[in-house]
């Protein structure tokens, strides 16, 4: 074979190099892999979304998407039995994730909206907004919602769609090894929990760590975290006039979320999650009021005794929240 | 910054490519050569920019004291050889080291100790034995430097400043002086990068993947947990692949760089793995730090020069050294003196031995490489091991009728294996990089070696690998599969030196 000059070695890198890319990001694979890869200690909820919405025939009446405030703050089973005793027969489902951002909330909401139907969708508001995309939406979401993403103000797109060849090139091996039979034991995480995957006195990590939420803080430790907590929140970096930029990320998702369930016909509404000592108002909510109810359970929180840290209430706190959510959504027509 | 990162590869070595052979195209020669000091100089402050201040003042003190070696006087440069070396062995000894003496003189002393949180510079190992054998070079009257900025390219420039090859000033010069004077051939670009890419290959398939299986038993081992035997086994065969792969890996990739801005850089891996012996073993891996070994400790030891007994007690502590220079551990005492055991027995099996005798019986020969293996391993279990008591567990693990009956760690499965047979295949039956691509470290030699009788059959009908198509796109397609990994970049194992 002939030699050839550097531009021309270069060129033909280059171009085998975008096709090997290419060809990898369009390696199709089993999604249920996909959940299962979000398996770690601090993510315990994404297989059981994937299995709870795919694979579970149980009716989902009322969803729950946020972030870990929602997932500490409402107890499904508590909550269907409260809104039983007020009259309202409804399962209900708290798809929460940790970690912030809207973006891959949204993942969650689309996930569930196109494969069940459900009669309201609530979607946690804090007292902030994101500016920052979820560290996890590489492991979730499908391959065009990556290469689609909003490129301005997204810390997080260029290093997705650098990931997304080794995500697609893994999960197509993973599954081709799965249907010959040959994934090694030990590699899934743990059984399906059931229809409710809840956590009361205690919640279990994957990773093993038992966490008591009975816990009570003095009021003087607890005014220490939230000191503590508020020297590390970063105020607003650009002027009001240019929070759209700013907080766009989070905005764009959170209308697509809005979007989304308008077109599969579900109401919305917003569940306040307020952290230890913070507004009665969730300012980002405003932007919303047209489109979405909110539900307010500021008032009810404002006793030191019912948190475990700054954002997230213990399990006291957590039984108190859900009743108050069970009495505003028995109060509504949705569940009827 | 990693070799195996996205900030390097698409942003830190594009730029400096960019900014290096923008400036080479203008005419612009010398400057190209001092925006690769510069561009050095961010790579190392990428790290923990504060560490650059020790980099920068070890390069600063080492050219003055080498300035001041090569002007008359003998009694004079050998005292400033001695302060120069101490000032260097200080500064290391102190940062890898202090915690280690202090803890254990404490203990001999019955003494109670809170060991110091001291941040070990990283490369601190590598560039301090760079600029060691410059001095001694200098005062030898072998090289000598006179500009403050190509010696401190030598010292940094960055495809070698973390963890080698360690190179010589009289190899370095003279391709600095012809890379500010003339244009770079273009086969050094073309070669570069299938070198880089072989390179990145070795560490993010082979090395990142093999990890899985050596740190699941390591670190059972290490936390005294039980083995089985398999088990024990599959965790030191993954850990010999795993070092070969990230270090041979890493060293191509610093071949692959350099030869990006028109440097060789010495080769540092011939297949060690299909050594025969322990000395042959020696001569094939890490081979510029056997080099260095060899020429400032073992020979200013006394080297041979002094009878037989002198010459192995010699080898012994130049390779007790050797282990103790790779880290602050009994662990890796023990890994140096494992090998100077070997090589002393080596050595004694030769004496009075005629060695050029008849080629070996092929059987003969693959006992041998089997043999010489099995005690590399053995030795890589107490290289990796954190503990000696983790290291011996999984040493008598090893054998079945020892192990005790456990459960086997997570990671060890069907992708493992496969890693494990492909990298024993690669290393075992394949020709090398440098073989592959026919590269020369030697300046005398042209860059591509022509055809010879000494490549593996398998590519001895094909032409030069860098100069056609197939191979362009071959390097195109290597690429797309490592960047497919490189999503969790996993750290080189010779930065920790």
């Amino acid at each position: 074979m002939p030699a050839i000059t550097l531009r021309r070695f270069l060129r033909l890198f280059a171009v085998s190099a975008l096709a090997g890319v290419a060809a990898m990001v369009a390696l199709p694979h089993d999604k249920f892999l996909r959940y299962q890869a979000l398996n770690d200690g601090s993510a315990p909820t994404a297989y059981w979304i994937y299995e709870r919405i795919h694979d579970d025939a149980t009716p989902i009446d009322v969803a729950f998407i946020g972030t870990s405030r929602t997932g500490m703050s409402v107890h499904s089973r508590r909550l269907e039995d409260e809104l039983q005793r007020r009259g309202v027969t409804a399962k209900a489902v708290n798809l929460y994730l940790v970690k912030t951002g809207v973006n891959l909330q949204y993942v969650v909401a689309r996930e569930l909206l196109e494969a069940r139907t459900i009669k309201l969708l609530v979607v946690e508001i804090d007292e902030r907004e994101d500016r920052k995309p979820h560290p996890d939406f590489i492991y979730l979401a499908d391959t065009s919602d990556i290469l689609a993403a909003p490129l301005l103000v997204n810390l997080n797109y260029l290093s997705d769609i650098a990931r997304l060849p080794g995500r697609q090139a893994g999960l197509f091996i993973e599954t081709q090894m799965r249907r010959s039979g040959l994934q090694a034991p030990g590699a899934f995480p743990p059984p399906y929990e059931g229809p409710n995957l809840d956590h009361g006195q205690f919640l279990t990590t994957l990773d093993g760590v038992k966490h008591d939420r009975r816990v009570v803080h003095t009021e003087a430790q607890m005014a220490a975290l939230r000191a503590a907590e508020d020297a590390a929140i970063t105020p607003p970096l650009l002027p009001a006039s240019m929070s759209d930029v700013e907080f766009r990320l989070s905005r764009y998702y959170m209308v697509r979320i809005l979007d989304i369930a308008a077109a599969h016909g579900v109401r919305v509404v917003f569940l306040y999650t307020p952290r230890y000592g913070g507004p009665n108002q969730p300012q980002p909510y405003l932007q919303y009021a047209a489109r979405a109810d909110l539900i307010n359970p500021w008032s009810q929180l404002q006793d030191y005794r019912l948190w475990s840290d700054v954002t997230h209430v213990n399990w006291d706190g957590a039984q108190r929240l859900t009743d108050y959510v069970a009495q505003a959504l028995a109060d509504r027509t949705e569940l009827r | 910054m990693l070799f195996n990162s996205y900030a390097f590869l698409f942003l830190f070595l594009p730029l400096t490519l960019l900014v290096f052979h923008g400036l080479r195209s203008r005419g612009w020669l010398g400057g190209s050569v001092a925006s690769l000091t510069l561009a050095s100089i961010a790579f190392y402050a990428y790290w923990r920019p504060p560490d650059t201040l020790i980099l920068l003042g070890s390069v600063l003190f080492n050219f003055t004291i080498a300035r001041m070696l090569v002007q008359p006087g003998e009694n004079r440069s050998r005292v400033l050889l001695a302060l120069g070396i101490a000032v260097n062995l200080g500064v290391l000894c102190y940062f890898k080291y202090f915690n280690f003496l202090a803890t254990n003189l404490a203990a001999a002393g019955n003494i109670e100790y809170i060991a110091r949180t001291i941040v070990m510079p990283i490369g601190i190992s590598f560039f301090t034995f760079t600029q060691i054998a410059y001095l001694v070079d200098c005062r030898r009257n072998r090289t000598s430097e006179p500009n403050l900025v190509n010696y401190a390219l030598f010292v940094t420039i960055f495809p070698h400043l973390i963890a080698g090859p360690i190179i010589h000033h009289a190899q370095m010069r003279p391709q600095f002086v012809a890379i500010a004077r003339q244009a770079i051939d273009p086969e050094y670009i073309k070669m570069g990068m299938l070198i880089f890419v072989i390179g990145l290959a070795k560490k993010v398939l082979f090395a990142d993947n093999l990890v899985v299986g050596a740190d699941a038993v390591f670190n059972a081992a290490d936390h005294g947990a039980s083995l089985g035997s398999a088990a024990a086994w599959i965790g030191m065969v993954s850990y010999t692949l795993q070092i070969y792969f990230d270090f041979s890996g890493y060293s191509d990739m610093a071949i692959g760089l350099a030869l990006l801005f028109g440097l060789r850089l010495p080769v540092n891996f011939d297949s060690p793995y299909k050594s025969r012996s322990i000395i042959e073993f020696w001569r094939r891996w890490h081979i510029t730090l056997s080099a260095w070994l060899r020429d400032y400790l073992y020979i200013p030891l006394g080297g041979n020069r002094h009878g037989e007994l002198a010459r192995l007690r010699n080898i012994f502590v130049t390779m007790l050294l050797g282990g103790l220079w790779h880290g602050a551990g009994w662990t890796f005492v023990i890994w140096g003196a494992l090998h100077g055991a070997y090589i002393v027995v080596n050595h004694a099996l030769h004496i009075g031995k005629d060695r050029s005798a008849l080629p070996e019986p092929r059987h003969t020969a693959a006992i041998k490489q089997a043999a010489t293996l099995l005690l590399v391993m053995i030795a890589w279990v107490f290289f990796r091991a954190k503990t000696v008591p983790g290291a011996l567990l999984l040493l008598q693990s090893l054998v079945p009728a020892t192990a005790a009956p456990a459960q086997t760690p997570e990671g060890l499965g069907l992708v493992l294996a496969f890693w494990i047979l492909a990298g024993s295949a690669v290393v075992l039956l394949a020709p090398n990089t440098q073989q592959l691509v026919r590269y020369s470290d030697r300046l005398a030699e042209p860059l591509i070696l022509p055809q010879g009788p000494a490549w593996t059959a398998l590519f001895a009908a094909r032409p030069a690998l860098p100069a056609t198509p197939a191979v362009a796109i071959a390097c195109g397609l290597l690429f797309a599969i490592a960047f497919a990994q490189l999503w969790r970049p996993q750290i080189f194992i010779y930065f920790n030196f």
